[in-house]
């Protein structure tokens, strides 16, 4: 009886640690807008959430991302546009904006279509 | 002699190995200084354009047709010297290209008009190709705005705000129809041994 108990409590700890670090389940063309320009950033954020609406012809995003590490990180950001046949839009458009995420933080970043064209984006981060 | 020619020769090398040219990337963030710089420009450009493509009166009135647009002026309000028809310029680009707004250009007028009566009466134009006179589309709406800034400092810190304003007026109802802010902070802060 004190075997079985142990056993179920096992399995019961194994499929709670489970559940809490199994990373959210994007599906695979919200997993491709994520893209690191410095190598020393790569993996650095954990990307939570990818939404997408248009305003009118023009297509809205809205990326959710979590700091993975404790300290705070210093970034640049910039959104890439792609037309349907993949030539990036007006590619000196957009400026490198920076920003500062707190340790474990979390934070979303918009970007607006530059225009009707664009089917398809990326967002990039870099180290400040 | 020789040793002083070598010694020219030396020194020449020496400071044109110091010296050295090299492209960047003009969307990089710019932290030379907190004045206004080009990464501020841009933004402002990008935010404004941004803001008004997502504006949903603005969304409805560009689904059915291209509002001819005229940019007036920004004011600069800061104690900086800004160029502030070079964020006007990005802005108007950046909306031409989106394909929602036509512009039309009032600071070349008079060339325009120069070059009307050259073709209308030079006598050296063929008149079957010259241009109509008052064919031109007048503008619906306005836009202007202005930059202003608050520069706060002590002997460490330099803090300055920027808050730039644009509206678009409808030029017959007077209504402004849209308007947006950005505001860009921006602090230099000296380490305890000025290094």
């Amino acid at each position: 009886m004190k075997r079985h108990t142990l056993l179920w409590s096992f399995l019961l700890t194994f499929m709670l640690l489970g559940c809490a670090t199994k990373p959210a389940q994007l599906p695979e063309e919200d997993l491709a807008v994520l893209r690191y320009d410095t190598a020393s950033l790569t993996g650095a954020f954990e990307l939570l959430e990818v939404n997408r609406a248009s305003s009118g012809d023009v297509i809205r995003t809205q990326v959710q991302l979590r700091n993975k590490s404790a300290f705070s990180v210093n970034y640049q950001y910039k959104f890439r546009w792609y037309d349907r046949n993949g030539f990036e839009i007006a590619p000196d458009g957009e400026p490198w904006r920076p920003q500062r995420v707190p340790g474990k933080g979390e934070f979303r970043l918009q970007g607006v279509a530059p225009s009707a064209a664009a089917t398809r984006f990326e967002v990039w981060l870099r180290q400040e | 002699m020789r040793v002083i020619m070598m010694a020219v020769l030396a020194t020449a090398l020496l400071i044109s190995g110091c010296t050295r040219v090299q492209y960047g990337d003009a969307t990089a963030t710019e932290t030379v200084t907190v004045d206004f710089g080009s990464t501020d420009l841009q933004m402002i450009a990008s935010q404004m354009v941004d803001d008004l493509l997502t504006f949903p009166p603005v969304v409805q009135m560009t689904m059915q047709r291209r509002p001819v647009v005229f940019v007036d002026r920004v004011q600069n309000r800061t104690v900086e010297h800004i160029d502030t028809e070079s964020v006007t310029d990005s802005i108007r680009t950046r909306l031409i290209q989106s394909g929602k707004f036509r512009f039309v250009d009032m600071t070349v007028v008079d060339r325009v008009r120069q070059q009307m009566d050259f073709q209308t009466q030079s006598g050296m134009v063929d008149p079957a190709t010259a241009v109509t006179l008052g064919r031109q589309i007048g503008a619906e709406f306005m836009l202007y705005g202005a930059l202003t800034s608050i520069v706060k400092r002590d002997n460490r810190t330099k803090d300055v705000y920027y808050k730039f304003t644009l509206n678009m007026m409808n030029l017959e109802t007077g209504i402004i129809e849209w308007s947006s802010e950005k505001e860009i902070r921006k602090t230099r802060s000296r380490s305890l041994f000025g290094l």
